[in-house]
């Protein structure tokens, strides 16, 4: 059985990492490197192949939030508990120094899953923020992994992958503490098409009428949760109106408003097509990916008010109940 | 608007500008190529325009509203920085973009215009909000604004607001008149000046630098800081603009506005609020206190050059009195370098040297702020050269970003110290992309914020301190040209801050 994982070696090998970088190559090159590190970002990884799609989207995400990565890659060979330290670097385009962040790879059996969390806590970046992304339901539900949690400002969470709305909120709700905000990249992924529905709405001329929408109705392809979160924002938007939430099996998602004298319907798919008095508007809807929607989450650190509202009426719609 | 939006998520969506028309003159022009539109498409693509928005352009060319779409297309894709151009946006931006041919001075053209206005408020359902924007040459500014007032275009039922390019005037008593008849048609309040120096990020980024940390500004003063030196240099000379630049010079062209602007940024007070009034009356009272030098103290503090020919990597490049469209004899500076004093309390007895050109050897934008050497050098052994003093430098462009100068020892045996940098790169360290200046510049003038632009009390207070440097220089005869170009300037530039026992730097 290996030895195991001792956080002052893995820090004296970034040290030395960071040594022979500032070094140069041995023809005398001096690379000149710039280290760039705003927070320790734990990536907690479902398998091998999901840890190498991991380091893919963080290579790309450390040039908007520079971290210290550590990823934790699970293992299924017995007792296996090891680590190794890298540096990603990139040239900005036009720019004559690297820029360099740290990631640090543990890999571990389930039998030795228990001497991660002390591993993490000493190889933390002092004084900057933690974040958690799960990119997968079995880490958290490993008792090992509840540990960890305190020390985290923020965990980010796929709830697209745990199932049903109401199981996926419920397994959120247990997650959430006051030190600890959870992010999801369901939510995330709504954020372009909030957008465009919230500014096609901002109309001088549309935004007085909408006290008259009694009904939101919405209509959500595959993505259940998503669908959910979409509804009670709508619902938060506009308390009085009443909210019904229908999956549909066929392209494209819709939403309509109705109410005396208004109807509104809108459909989505790569684009958005708004109809609002017989006027047709369109707006592009790209496709966020990993990338992009962790860029989003790990610039908002602090409470978001908006998810949290909207997190406690996908709750109540998920459960079957009506919002108050 | 926003506030009423029931669907407003600020920590996630990009600020949107609220409905409105942007009405161009001189639409035909370099900069609504280069710039305006190319901004305009970006803000398009990153949805933060309204469907009730529309562009209306004028210049006199005679054009079709399709032949204009088509030209600017053209300008959007060649021109259009860190971005894609897709198609199906474009179509959808272009069926809000209008023309309207005529002369600035024909009161026919006014009438077109507000027909047009009318047009794209009924359609687009634009509130009735205009935005003004010269973008002609200078000496169209006041006929413009005359012809709107005359028109009756500076009123309607939303708000009318006007963006002027530089130069405010070409001195002094210029940019009063001028000021005094935008006045006599709109309001200062509606008056955005636009100094594209003020949207650059890196130069917000000294806002935040200054005033979002509590480690700088007790040392950003007298006390620590021995002086500051400002640089825009330019490595290109007048690539075509001869003709333009030869009545302008470095002087006005870059100091008397860019760069006077990022010093009221780098040594202004702290305002109460992060709001255009406290923002730009701090940035006034700074102006206001820059000391007028005296016409016999203008040799001291202030040095002019021009570039003569030169050899660079193989090419011959040509002095400015041989490029073409500028006169053989032409007096202009294309180089000025300044000592400015500013009377307060804060600076007292700190200069401040600012100094730009063209032909330079690179291009770069920059603010060195040197401290105060330590009030004994116990490191120093006799007949050592003198320890170098902590420099912080604010980086504005190419590679923006700050550095912080400071000594550590070097490795090995005995105590000897040598320079080190620490590096912060903005445009790597976020390596998102960033807006470009008019597109920061016109988000905040739709949406009436007009904290990054330029105030009347603001311009004139900056031409008070240049206005003595013109007046002299106009009656000086300098032995032009005094430098070669690809060199950092001529030799009195230097000998201008020997005189305090200071040494430019080079960037």
């Amino acid at each position: 059985m290996p030895a195991g994982v001792q956080p002052e070696r893995i820090l004296k090998e970034l040290a030395g990492l960071w040594a022979g970088m500032a070094k140069g190559d041995s023809k005398g090159n001096n690379s000149s490197v710039l280290r760039a590190c705003a927070m320790t970002l734990v990536v907690a990884a479902e398998s091998d192949e999901d840890a190498a799609n991991a380091s893919g989207t963080l290579a790309e995400l450390m040039h908007a939030h520079p971290s210290r990565a550590v990823v934790l890659r699970p293992s299924a060979e017995p007792g296996a508990m090891e680590a190794r330290v890298f540096a990603q670097c990139w040239m900005p385009f036009g720019k004559r120094q690297q820029i360099c962040c740290e990631q640090i790879e543990i890999t571990a059996s389930k039998d030795r899953l228990a001497e991660v969390p002390g591993a993490i806590l000493g190889i933390m970046v002092p004084d900057l923020p933690v974040v958690l992304w799960a990119r997968g339901k079995e880490w958290l539900s490993a008792p090992e992994f509840q540990l960890v949690l305190p020390l985290v400002q923020k965990l980010i969470i796929d709830s697209s992958k745990l199932g049903d709305p109401a199981r996926a909120f419920s397994l959120m709700r247990s997650l959430q503490s006051e030190t600890t905000y959870v992010g999801d990249l369901a939510w995330t992924r709504l954020t372009a098409l909030r957008q465009a529905i919230s500014h096609m709405l901002e109309d001088a001329a549309l935004l007085p009428r909408l006290s008259a929408v009694e009904e939101i109705a919405v209509e959500y392809g595959d993505h259940p949760i998503s669908g959910t979160y979409l509804a009670a924002w709508l619902r938060n938007g506009l308390p009085r109106a009443r909210v019904i939430l229908r999956r549909r099996d066929t392209e494209p998602s819709s939403i309509r408003f109705s109410g005396q004298g208004l109807d509104i319907s809108m459909e989505f798919g790569a684009n958005l097509i708004v109809r609002i008095d017989g006027m047709e508007h369109k707006a592009a809807l790209p496709v966020p990916g990993e990338c992009d929607l962790m860029r989003e989450e790990l610039s908002i650190l602090e409470s978001d008010p908006v998810f949290a509202s909207v997190f406690e009426t996908a709750e109540q719609l998920a459960k079957g109940g009506t919002p108050s | 608007m926003a506030e009423g939006n029931p669907f407003q998520d600020l920590l996630r969506f990009e600020r949107r500008v609220p409905p409105c028309a942007v009405v161009i003159f001189g639409a035909n022009g370099d900069l609504t190529k280069r710039k305006l539109i190319p901004a305009l498409y970006r803000l398009a693509y990153e949805r933060r325009l309204t469907q009730s928005f529309a562009t209306i352009g004028n210049s006199r060319t005679a054009m079709s509203d399709d032949d204009y779409r088509a030209k600017m297309k053209e300008s959007v894709k060649q021109f259009l920085e860190d971005s894609p151009f897709d198609e199906d946006l474009w179509n959808d931006f272009a069926k809000r973009l209008f023309y309207v041919a005529g002369d600035v001075g024909s009161p026919d053209l006014y009438r077109a215009i507000g027909e047009k206005l009318q047009m794209v408020e009924q359609t687009f359902q634009t509130t009735g909000n205009v935005l003004f924007y010269l973008s002609t040459q200078p000496s169209h500014y006041e006929p413009v604004v005359e012809q709107i007032g005359a028109a009756g275009l500076n009123k309607g039922s939303g708000w009318r607001r006007l963006v002027v390019e530089k130069p405010f005037g070409h001195d002094l008593s210029s940019a009063g008149a001028l000021n005094a008849n935008i006045q006599k048609v709109f309001p200062e309040s509606e008056v955005y000046r636009i100094d594209h120096y003020l949207g650059k990020e890196t130069v917000q980024n000294i806002l935040a630098f200054r005033f979002g940390n509590g480690i700088f500004e007790p040392v950003w003063n007298r006390r620590y800081i021995n002086h500051v030196q400002i640089t825009a240099a330019e490595s290109i000379g007048v690539e075509g603009r001869g003709g333009y630049y030869q009545e302008a010079g470095a002087l006005r062209d870059m100091i008397q506005n860019h760069l006077l602007q990022v010093m009221s940024t780098i040594a202004m007070e702290p305002p109460a609020h992060y709001e255009p009034g406290s923002v730009r009356d701090e940035r006034s009272k700074l102006l206001r206190a820059i000391r007028i030098p005296k016409d016999h103290e203008v040799p001291l503090y202030a040095v002019a050059g021009q570039y003569g020919p030169s050899h660079i990597g193989g090419q011959e490049i040509l002095g400015f009195r041989q490029e073409p469209g500028v006169d053989p004899g032409a007096r202009t500076d294309t180089y000025a370098a300044l000592t400015f004093h500013v009377d307060n309390w804060r600076w007292a007895g700190v200069p401040f040297y600012v100094r730009s050109g063209k032909r330079l050897p690179k291009r770069v934008t920059d603010i060195a702020v040197f401290f105060n050497q330590p009030p004994v050098s116990m490191f120093n052994r006799e007949g050592d050269a003198p320890l170098r003093p902590n420099m912080l430098v604010v980086r504005i462009q190419p590679e923006e970003g700050i550095s912080l100068r400071f000594l550590s020892k070097h490795p090995g045996g005995g105590m000897s110290l040598r320079p080190v940098s620490m590096d912060f790169n903005y445009g790597s360290s976020f390596g998102t992309r960033t807006p470009t200046a008019y597109e920061t510049l016109l988000v905040d003038a739709i949406s009436g914020d007009a904290t990054l632009y330029t105030r009347q009390d603001m311009v004139e207070a900056s031409w008070k301190v240049v206005q003595p440097v013109m007046n002299r220089w106009a009656t000086c005869h300098f032995d032009f040209p005094n430098y070669d170009a690809g060199t950092w300037g001529p030799r009195e530039s230097d000998e201008m801050l020997a005189r305090n026992g200071h040494v430019w730097r080079v960037p």
